[in-house]
């Protein structure tokens, strides 16, 4: 049987040139590394002092690089270097910087600029970011502005350093408006203040007479809406900050709560308790005419639109304990996406879209945290005897927040400060307010 | 079919002539046995930080008299190259007992140049440098390791091990800022084409997709702080091994940050 076994040897002769050709294959191949991990590390980028051609250019020089690098240092992505660390002071705009030397200090982002005093008295800033590591320009401005506005100057600066690095928006030329509280826990004094995002040029809006809650600012004009008790009755109120002028926003029965603003600034969405029944309405602010959302027996309220203004979440206690919600803007079903244990409350959706904030209360302990609008990957953010109130910058990236603690010498009092955190989670950190405060709204970008 | 069956299938009617062995072809592109990178002296301090010390006595041994000893390391000598760099130090305390008396001759001060040679066998080839302290035992080292560094030879000839992939990977990690808040950047994937020097440091390093850059900020957020990763002085030179620089002179990274994101 000769050929049996030639037949083999061919087979076998066969087989292991299929193999080796296989195995020779491979090894020609492109290697490839996947990379699935890394660090999160803010950014180390050298601001350097802006330059100024006479001693006042050289103050607002200073000082817009100084709130620009504040900005950016607050916002927990970069990391701006110590002054002290500079190897070569000598940038310039007009030349490309020795990058070699901004290297040796870790630096991998350089900002450098100038400001001018025109003949006229305005501000004229200019700015460059450099890519240190591959040696390239990243973005570069000029700004125009008067000497007052100089802060704004820095906050664009900031926002356009930002937006270059992270692909998203910044929020730094933004103010938050809330309620500023003083006195004793019964007798609280509440005012409506606005302030920069950094808590530069505070201001009051209201005298405390009246006392007023859950500030909202209008995503497109530089409106507030607010709740103000006259006499016991609350009601809306609509202020342009521009003007000062105040309105009250409707005429209801019954009492109404909790208004927020429509993605396009033209719809008010608050809930309306009357007989007992708290439902949810909207309310044109250009026609006046006044839907209503939801119709159930339970009380829903905390309404807040989806960015692209087709749906709503709301909160409602119709489940037997209070939860999120989901309703079309049109009405419709409500549809739950609130699953754990306790109580959720002030569902407020994020401007991007893909999460929705929330106060959850559980055991006794306040939490801040948020989830996607199907209702999963729910984390959360902040805890604390009471957080309550998060409000979203406008890039969606940070959610601010206030935080009650018992205070005073035997912890009678309370004392409420606000505190921004970033949606990851991180970088949590008070913001400054002159008094205690409360209820903070953020505003968009200022045009 | 019928032929692959006919082929296939084990003759039982006789048995087959012995004319050649079984062909065993392993196909592996990335070792599966580690290879790990020379000359990293911690890496055996951490296995046998005990046994180090009757290794280290046992050299001085060999350095002051390489007449005297000759035929009592032998027992040693031999018990040296047969083992693998693993199992080395194991074998060691048996004969240390053995020689204990010997052992209390040897000083401190001899003991931390031999340590520098023993800790493994591959430093062998590193302490090279060190050729003027250690030129009387050279010869020495080289007869007692002649076997296994013969065998060193043969390792540096496969394909990249998994280690020396995850050293290169835990490297650029480090070096590597994952914008984790960027919106949808667990699904992203970035890859960037690198051509490498052979000191090992980064000639050029660009993103597979370049227009997507402009179009998708996010995405140029991601690229981006790949790039900077690569770019890194701190992540330069890269981990990779200096003998096998054909295999890894240009090759391609794909960050994707899914295992940082849990999602």
């Amino acid at each position: 049987m000769i050929e049996v076994s030639f037949m083999r040897n061919i087979a076998l002769g066969i087989l292991s040139l299929a193999l080796v050709s296989l195995a020779a294959g491979p090894a020609l191949a492109e290697l490839r590394i996947d990379i699935t991990r890394g660090v999160v590390e803010p950014l180390p980028v050298a601001i350097t002092d802006f330059e100024g051609a006479d001693d006042r250019a050289k103050k607002f020089a200073r000082d817009i690089a100084r709130v620009a690098s504040d900005d950016l240092e607050r916002s927990g992505l970069f990391k701006p270097i110590d002054r002290r660390a500079f190897i070569n002071t000598t940038v310039s705009l007009a030349t490309q910087p020795r990058f070699a030397d901004w290297r040796l200090i870790g630096a991998q982002g350089l900002v450098h600029g100038a400001v001018r005093i025109k003949a006229d008295g305005r501000l004229r800033t200019e700015f460059r970011l450099w890519d240190v590591l591959a040696e390239q320009q990243m973005v570069g401005k000029a700004y125009e502005a008067t000497p007052q506005n100089w802060r704004r100057v820095a906050h664009l600066i900031a926002d356009a350093i930002y937006k270059r690095v992270t692909g998203e928006s910044g929020y730094f030329d933004t103010r938050i408006v809330y309620v500023a509280e003083t006195g004793p826990a019964v007798r609280r004094i509440k005012r409506l203040a606005i302030m920069d995002q950094d808590g530069a040029n505070h201001r009051f809006l209201t005298d405390g007479a009246s006392l007023v809650l859950t500030p909202r600012f209008s995503p497109s004009n530089q409106e507030i809406t607010y709740l103000s008790y006259v006499g016991d009755t609350p009601r809306i109120y609509l202020y342009n900050i521009d003007s000062g002028r105040r309105e009250i926003v409707g005429d209801f029965p019954g009492m109404t709560f909790a208004p927020r603003f429509s993605p396009d600034g033209n719809k008010v969405i608050m809930s309306l308790s009357t007989g007992g029944n708290s439902e949810i309405y909207s309310m044109d602010l250009r026609t006046r005419v006044v839907r209503r959302l939801t119709n159930h027996p339970a009380i829903d309220t905390s309404p807040s639109f989806s960015p692209d203004g087709k749906q709503v979440v709301f909160n409602s206690d119709r489940g037997g304990t209070q939860q999120i919600y989901l309703i079309p803007t049109t009405g419709g079903n409500a549809k739950r996406i609130s699953f754990g244990k306790g109580r959720y409350a002030t569902p407020v959706w994020s401007p991007r879209g893909d999460l929705i904030a929330f106060t959850r209360i559980d055991g006794g302990r306040f939490f801040i945290g948020v989830m996607r609008p199907d209702g999963s990957g729910e984390r959360l953010l902040a805890e604390g005897f009471l957080v309550e109130g998060p409000t979203w910058a406008p890039n969606g990236r940070v959610l601010m927040f206030f935080r009650q603690r018992p205070s005073g010498p035997r912890r009678r009092q309370t004392s409420s400060r606000l505190f921004s955190i970033d949606l990851t989670g991180h970088n949590e950190r008070e913001v400054a307010t002159p008094l205690d405060a409360s209820d903070p709204a953020w505003s968009p970008l200022i045009p | 079919m019928f032929i692959i069956a006919f082929v296939g299938l084990p003759e039982f009617r006789r048995p087959p002539p012995i004319v050649d062995q079984p062909i065993t072809v392993e196909v592996v592109t990335i070792d599966q046995i580690t290879n790990p990178p020379r000359g990293k002296p911690e890496v055996s301090k951490k296995k046998k930080p005990e046994a180090k010390k009757p290794e280290t006595r046992k050299s001085p041994a060999l350095t002051p008299a390489p007449k005297e000893p000759e035929p009592k390391p032998e027992p040693k000598v031999a018990a040296l190259p047969t083992p693998t760099p693993k199992t080395a130090t194991k074998v060691k305390p048996k004969d240390d007992k053995a020689a204990d008396p010997k052992r209390t001759r040897a000083k401190a001060k001899p003991r931390p140049k031999p340590r520098r040679k023993r800790l493994d066998f591959a430093s062998v080839l590193r302490s090279v440098k060190n050729l003027d302290k250690k030129a009387k035992t050279a010869p020495r080292e080289r007869s007692a390791d002649a076997a296994l560094k013969g065998a060193r030879t043969t390792l540096a000839n496969r394909p990249l091990s998994m280690s020396e992939l995850d050293a290169v990977r835990r490297q650029i990690a480090r070096c590597w800022n994952v914008p984790v808040g960027a919106r949808d950047a667990e699904t992203m994937v970035v890859d960037i084409y690198v051509v490498m020097n052979p000191d090992r440091t980064v000639r050029e390093a660009r993103v597979a997709d370049a227009s997507r850059m402009q179009r998708d900020p996010f995405f140029r957020t991601m690229a981006e702080s790949a790039l900077r990763a690569v770019l890194n002085p701190r992540c330069s030179p890269l981990e990779l091994p200096e003998t096998k620089f054909e295999l890894w002179k240009t090759f391609t990274l794909g960050f994707n940050p899914k295992d940082m994101l849990g999602g």
